[in-house]
C-alpha cells in the first residue's frame, strides 16, 4: 500500500523505485531463509502487485519469483557481504524486469521506443533503486532484529 | 547667646531662601534653571540605572534562561501543533475546492449521470500509467467508462473489482483517443507516452494545425463521448516527407495531481473489435 500510495508517486524522470523489490531483496539477503520461504515472500509480494498493477499478472509472479531464487542463489556463492550482494542484485534484477516489459510493451505497440525504454524508464528506476539500497537494506535489517532478536551463545 | 542669636538668623535667612525658591517653583519660574542643572545628573542617573540592570540581569540570567527554554519549547510546541492544524485545514480547504468544482461541473453538464471516485494509488510500474480510485463494481462502476474531472478527460476503467477500480489514463503509452479540433472539421488522434506527454497524431498535412487549438474527443470508435476537453496544441511537428503531422498537447487535466475524479456511469462503451476487418 506504500508503494501504491506514496513511492509510486515519487519519480525521476519516468523511473519509480521498486521498495517492494528492494524489501523481498533485502529479507533473503539478511535472513539467511531457506528457498520455500523466500519463494513464499516473493509470490506474497508478486501476488499484491499482480492485483493492482495493469502489468500482467503472469510477468509480475514470474518476475518477483525469478528475482527472489535469484537472489537465494548468489547470496552465499558470489560474495560473502549481503550489502554488496543487494547492490549486485537489485542492478541485475531492475535492468532485467525493465528490459524484459519495456520490450514486451514495444512488441504490443506502445507509443515508445528502445531509446526511451533506457534514458527515460531504465536508468531513471536503477539511480533510484540503487540509491535506496542502503536505507532499505538496514531499514529491514533492523525491523528483522527487533521481531527477532539474536539469542547470545553463552 | 550671639552666637545662637547669629543661628536663628541663619535659619531665618535660610526658611525664607527655602520658601521663596519653593514659591518660585510653584509658579513655573525656577523650571529652566531646574532643567539645565539636572541635565547632567539625570544622564549620570540612566548611566547608573543601565549598569545596575546590566548586573541585575547578569546574576539573575540562569533563572531566566530556564524559564525561557520552557516557554521555548511550550512555544514550539505550540507552533508544531498549530502548523499541523494548519496543513490539515488547507488540505480540507484543496479537497473541498477539488469537489466543489466537480459539483459545478456536474450541474453544468446534467446529460450524463456522475459518480465521483478519489484517486487511492497509482500503478507501481514506472511504463504504465494507471490509476487507482475508491468505487468498484458495487458502486455500479463497469469497465470502459470514462473518467474526467471537471478540466476534461482524464481516461478510461480498465479493471474493477468490488471496491475500487482501475483507470487507464489517456497518457499510458498504450492509450490511444480518437480526437477532433474544435476549430476545424478534422479527426485525428492522441497517443500517450512513456513520459506522461501526450501527442497530436494523424493530422493530414493540408490543415493549418495553430498553437492554441483545442482538442476534444471525436466520440469516434465508442470508447469514450464526444467533445470532452483534452488539450491545446502546444507545438507543431509538421515534415514535407510525412504523410501526416503531429503536435505536442498540453492537457487540461494535471494528471500528477489528481484526486477527485468523476466516472460517467451511463455511457456504455462500443466495442468495435469484432467489426474491425482481419487481414488474412
Amino acid at each position: 500500500m506504500f508503494q501504491i500510495g506514496v513511492i509510486s508517486q515519487i519519480k525521476l524522470q519516468a523511473g519509480k523505485l521498486d521498495l517492494i523489490l528492494l524489501v523481498i531483496i533485502a529479507l533473503v539477503l539478511i535472513n539467511k531463509i531457506d528457498l520455500q520461504d523466500s519463494l513464499l515472500i516473493g509470490l506474497t509480494a508478486s501476488f499484491i502487485i499482480g492485483l493492482v498493477s495493469a502489468e500482467p499478472f503472469v510477468f509480475v509472479i514470474f518476475f518477483y519469483l525469478s528475482a527472489t531464487m535469484f537472489v537465494y542463489y548468489i547470496r552465499s556463492r558470489v560474495w560473502k557481504i549481503p550489502l554488496i550482494t543487494m547492490f549486485f542484485s537489485v542492478a541485475v534484477v531492475t535492468i532485467l524486469h525493465h528490459l524484459i516489459f519495456g520490450l514486451f510493451l514495444i512488441f504490443e505497440g506502445a507509443n515508445f521506443g528502445f531509446s526511451e525504454l533506457l534514458q527515460s524508464v531504465l536508468m531513471p528506476s536503477l539511480m533510484l533503486n540503487i540509491f535506496a539500497v542502503i536505507p532499505v537494506y538496514f531499514l529491514v535489517l533492523e525491523v528483522w532484529q527487533w521481531f527477532s532478536p539474536i539469542e547470545e551463545e553463552e | 547667646m550671639k552666637i545662637n542669636l547669629s543661628n536663628i538668623w541663619l535659619t531665618g535667612v535660610i526658611s525664607v531662601i527655602a520658601v521663596g525658591l519653593i514659591l518660585l517653583a510653584l509658579g513655573g519660574y525656577l523650571s529652566p534653571v531646574i532643567n539645565a542643572v539636572s541635565q547632567p545628573f539625570l544622564g549620570i542617573q540612566e548611566w547608573i540605572s543601565s549598569r545596575y540592570v546590566a548586573i541585575y540581569q547578569l546574576v539573575n540570567t540562569p533563572q531566566d534562561v530556564n524559564e525561557l527554554r520552557t516557554s521555548n519549547i511550550e512555544l514550539e510546541n505550540e507552533v508544531s501543533r498549530l502548523q499541523a492544524q494548519i496543513i490539515e485545514l488547507e488540505q480540507q480547504l484543496g479537497e473541498k475546492e477539488v469537489l466543489e468544482a466537480l459539483l459545478n461541473y456536474e450541474q453544468d453538464n446534467p446529460e450524463s449521470s456522475y459518480m465521483a471516485a478519489s484517486v487511492i494509488g497509482r500503478d507501481p510500474s514506472p511504463f504504465l500509467h494507471y490509476i487507482i480510485i475508491d468505487r468498484g463494481s458495487d458502486d455500479g462502476v463497469f469497465s470502459g467508462m470514462p473518467v474526467i474531472t471537471q478540466s476534461g478527460l482524464v481516461g478510461r476503467i480498465d479493471a474493477v473489482t468490488s471496491q475500487a477500480a482501475r483507470v487507464q489514463l489517456i497518457t499510458d503509452p498504450k492509450s490511444i483517443v480518437n480526437v477532433k479540433l474544435e476549430t476545424q472539421k478534422i479527426n485525428a488522434q492522441i497517443n500517450g507516452s512513456i513520459t506522461g506527454e501526450i501527442t497530436l497524431e494523424m493530422v493530414p498535412q493540408d490543415i493549418n494545425l495553430v498553437s492554441g487549438d483545442l482538442i476534444l474527443t471525436s466520440g469516434l470508435g465508442g470508447a469514450y463521448p464526444s467533445n470532452l476537453p483534452i488539450g491545446q496544441v502546444v507545438s507543431v511537428r509538421k515534415l514535407e516527407n510525412d504523410l501526416f503531422q503531429s503536435a505536442t498537447i498540453q492537457p487540461v487535466v494535471d494528471f500528477n495531481a489528481l484526486q477527485a475524479l468523476l466516472v460517467i456511469t451511463n455511457f456504455k462503451p462500443v466495442d468495435i473489435t469484432p467489426l474491425i476487418p482481419v487481414e488474412n
